[in-house]
């Protein structure tokens, strides 16, 4: 029996900008929504306690599967050396930049970055709550913020250290 | 450029994203397993031409006759990415695809008018919901052309108008116009700085893209 689509339009606009966000691209980020939903509405069934952290992380999961097929890896290990510090957060909360400054730096960014990006600043998620919703451990996290923003400093110097408040 | 903190800027990024209403249709009513929506397959293999038609025509304009100044399109027109009346500019800009897909599918499925005027004032003036005020566009022939009607509609997830004209010969024009948003719709010409508009012709229909007086304008009809 077919179900009825249990996602709302914005909830659908919401887990297509995750989509993008993984992705980077319209079309393929449309696929991947689409075969997201196919599954959910397959498998699921009706009480799921929260279907849209559900979904994505369906979502999630398809798209890791997809790039493992296609031999992409996108999971990169983390920086021995990599100093990160509880400050890491604060650190690019403090920065700078402007939209073109952005695109180039989601540009050089993996899939994985670009999530915890979306997590922190779409979300308005903590280190510890990325940690949590990715099932990681925090100082990965951390980890990952650190080499973020070592990654925008490399790519805009100027935006360093620059506080806004 | 404005520098704005990153989280914010961030937020604005990725949450800019839309479905428009074609794949919202599509994936609200609920889809074959395995089956693509044909929209953004066709999507695909149009943008695949057009990168195709766009590299013969780079090879033809400076490779094959340099000197011929008729075909050379001038240094303004190739920076802004704009050959005009050449069916291509989109490679620079994916959005002017996809928002010429939509109106096509508008102007081939013409719905219902939500007024039927013959009176661009009439429209500004009842289309309260707009978040801009329908024009006269410069661009359109109104001496050879008669507003039937026009209705709300989105281009790209953004509320707009469409405008159903018809010439004297019986055939149906539609013209779009939703306030311009460079984050949704990307880089357009706009016909104020003297640019052409994306021209593009699929399926036996041309639909033009420019931008005027702030709106992002299309018309399609038959290509005759």
């Amino acid at each position: 029996m077919k179900r009825q689509m249990p996602f709302t339009r914005p909830e659908l606009d919401q887990l297509f900008n995750y989509c993008m966000v993984l992705c980077m691209d319209r079309d393929n980020a449309l696929d991947l929504l689409q075969d997201g939903l196919e599954k959910y509405l397959h498998q699921s069934s009706t009480d799921v306690l929260l279907p849209l952290a559900y979904l994505r992380r369906m979502l999630r999961n398809l798209f890791i599967d997809q790039q493992r097929r296609n031999n992409i890896i996108i999971f990169e290990s983390l920086d021995e050396n990599a100093q990160f510090t509880a400050n890491s957060e604060n650190d690019i909360a403090n920065m700078l930049v402007d939209e073109m400054e952005l695109d180039r730096i989601l540009s050089v960014l993996t899939a994985v970055e670009r999530e915890v990006l979306y997590l922190w600043a779409v979300d308005g998620m903590s280190a510890t709550e990325i940690a949590l919703s990715l099932g990681q451990p925090r100082g990965t996290v951390l980890s990952r913020l650190h080499r973020l923003r070592k990654k925008l400093v490399q790519d805009n110097p100027a935006s360093s250290g620059a506080a806004y408040e | 450029m404005n520098k704005q903190p990153l989280k914010t800027l961030l937020k604005e990024k990725l949450t800019g994203q839309q479905l428009n209403d074609l794949e919202y249709a599509w994936l609200g009513k609920g889809m074959k397993p395995g089956q693509r929506n044909p929209v953004w397959i066709r999507n695909r293999w149009l943008a695949g031409g057009l990168a195709l038609a766009a590299s013969v025509l780079f090879v033809i304009v400076f490779f094959i006759d340099p000197s011929d100044e008729v075909i050379s399109p001038s240094v303004s027109t190739l920076e802004s990415g704009i050959v005009p009346g050449i069916v291509d500019p989109s490679t620079t800009n994916p959005s002017a695809l996809r928002i010429a897909e939509e109106v096509l599918t508008n102007h081939i499925l013409i719905k219902q008018m939500d007024i039927e005027t013959g009176s661009i004032e009439e429209v500004r003036n009842r289309f309260d919901k707009l978040d801009f005020a329908v024009l006269a566009s410069r661009r359109l022939p109104h001496d050879s052309l008669t507003l039937l009607g026009a209705r709300y509609c989105t281009l790209q997830g953004f509320i707009a108008a469409q405008l159903l004209f018809q010439t004297h010969e019986g055939e149906k024009v539609t013209h779009y116009q939703a306030a311009y948003n460079e984050t949704r719709f990307g880089p357009l010409p706009d016909i104020s700085l003297q640019q052409s508009p994306i021209i593009l012709a699929e399926r036996g229909y041309t639909v033009e893209i420019w931008r005027e007086a702030g709106l992002v304008m299309a018309r399609a009809q038959a290509a005759l």
